[in-house]
């Protein structure tokens, strides 16, 4: 089937989506739903008890081994365990747990298990540990935001993203980042607007069957934890982190960019190549940063025209922002899923020599990768399956929001066609970008 | 190559030419009938400010 076929096919999909929300789903379902159910208590107490400080224990012992790796391992990033465990297994693999186990960076994150332990030591020797400062308001996710752009300006401007020696400077910027962060506002607070992981991995969460609420795990519907209206300052921006990093990677694989980052870098390859890095970097980050303002602007564009076809008394931003975050996943999915599965296979040997150095400690260290597990058709299947099945969760998270907000269901429908304009300019936008790649 | 020329470069046959032109018309017209609806009733609703709930 030709490829421009599948760009309609996809945009008649989600046409025929949102005729069919709007003719079935006339009642708003996804609030009724967000709690779901309690799973026995017994095995409630076991995850988040003693299952918890197990994963803790055992996130900060690979924290440690990733960045030993990293700081004195081998160079060579096919060698060293870091540069495939950080871009990886941590980048790819956490969210695709999330979204099925909920927020398990709650108790993976390597920062809030060295924080927790220090509470708890201070605890223990009768000091009360306290915030040192407020967390003004008004700088709401941007810290996330500025936190998770600069980890993907790393992974996708920076020239040489795999270099241990790179990662490990990053590494150490970040953790002195994030546990400054919870030392001064605080664990929670700081997990909530400042650490960048934590927020990403906080929406995608929302997504999951399973999620906690007062210390007890409940299971519900997959989708209903996208509900509500999301008005912290910076979440449109962090969204827009999450969704144009993923549309800028892709397209920087394209010809056209190829043949201008040659174009840019090409005088200086010879005579000044450190000089040429830097302008390939430079323009990766002008490239990223457009990227992330297209999406953001779309997003933008879309809510204004929303408000103004009803004549909506306030701005709509924050109430339309959770139903980009399946799609900021399924962008994931389609981006870096041969990665993940051809890539994620060499963590098996290189977890038995971390640091390149010819050991074998867990017998796995001449386990041979298959690199033809997947075919380029399936990859391109799975590639359009998800990015429509995003897109059409989108839109039902908006529609449901939309009959939430506007009583009369004439306003909640006409204010979803600016929305649906929106979903049919990223998914087509993403396959485009996605066959070029 | 010109922009027109460009964009059908990669149509192999005057039948898919045909198909993805259909599409696209369709969409646009969808889109487009959805616009000027929305056009005139927002002429007409000028005053009217919908009732929202949080």
């Amino acid at each position: 089937m030709p490829t421009w076929l599948f760009y309609w096919g996809a945009a008649i999909v989600l046409v025929v989506s949102f005729v069919l929300l709007g003719v079935l789903w006339r009642t708003p379902l996804l609030a009724a739903r967000e709690r779901g159910r309690e799973i026995p208590s017994a095995l409630s107490r076991i995850v988040l008890g003693p299952g918890r400080i197990l994963a803790q224990v055992v996130s900060v012992a690979l924290f440690v081994v990733v960045w030993l790796s990293a700081v004195f391992g081998d160079t060579d990033p096919f060698r060293n365990l870091a540069p495939t465990w950080i871009y990886v297994i941590f980048w790819l693999g956490l969210p695709a747990l999330t979204v099925v186990f909920g927020n398990v960076w709650r108790g993976l994150s390597p920062w809030r298990a060295i924080a927790d332990a220090f509470v708890w030591v201070r605890e223990a020797g009768g000091s009360e540990a306290r915030a040192l400062a407020e967390y003004p308001a008004r700088l709401g996710r941007w810290p996330a935001a500025v936190a998770l752009l600069a980890f993907v300006a790393m992974e996708l401007a920076y020239s040489d993203p795999a270099s241990p020696r790179a990662l490990a400077f990053a590494i150490a910027l970040y953790s002195y980042v994030a546990l400054f962060g919870m030392a001064a506002f605080g664990r929670d607070t700081w997990e909530a607007r400042g650490e960048g992981f934590a927020v990403m991995y906080r929406y995608l969460s929302r997504i999951a069957p399973l999620h906690v609420e007062d210390g007890r795990i409940r299971v519900r519907w997959p989708l209903t934890g996208l509900v509500g209206p999301e008005r912290v300052p910076g979440s449109v921006a962090f969204v827009a982190v999450m969704l144009g990093s993923v549309l800028f990677d892709g397209y920087s694989r394209t010809t056209t960019w190829q043949d201008l980052v040659a174009r840019v870098e090409g005088p200086y390859i010879v005579d000044d190549p450190t000089f040429g890095e830097l302008l390939v970097t430079l323009l990766n980050i002008v490239g990223l940063l457009t990227g992330v303002l297209l999406v953001a602007l779309a997003y933008q564009a879309a809510c204004a025209a929303a408000r103004w076809t009803v004549n909506a008394p306030r701005s709509l931003t924050g109430d339309f922002l959770f139903s980009l975050v399946p799609i900021a996943f399924v962008y994931m999915v389609a981006h870096y899923f041969t990665l993940f599965v051809l890539q994620g296979q060499f963590a098996i040997p290189l977890l038995s020599d971390p640091l390149g150095r010819g050991w074998n400690l867990f017998g796995t260290a001449h386990v041979t990768p298959d690199l033809t597990v997947i075919s380029p058709n399936t990859t391109w299947y799975v590639q359009v399956g998800a990015l429509v099945a995003g897109h059409v969760a989108g839109l039902a998270v908006a529609h449901d929001r939309a009959i939430t907000i506007f009583p009369a269901r004439r306003d909640a429908l006409r204010s979803q066609y600016a929305l649906l304009a929106l979903m049919v300019v990223y998914t087509v936008g993403g396959l485009w970008v996605l066959s070029r790649g | 190559m010109g922009v027109v020329a460009g964009l059908i470069a990669h149509h192999t046959s005057p039948l898919s030419l045909a198909v993805e032109g259909a599409i696209l018309l369709a969409l646009v017209v969808f889109f487009g009938w959805i616009w000027l609806r929305e056009r005139r009733r927002r002429v007409d609703d000028t005053r009217r400010v919908p009732e929202m709930r949080d």
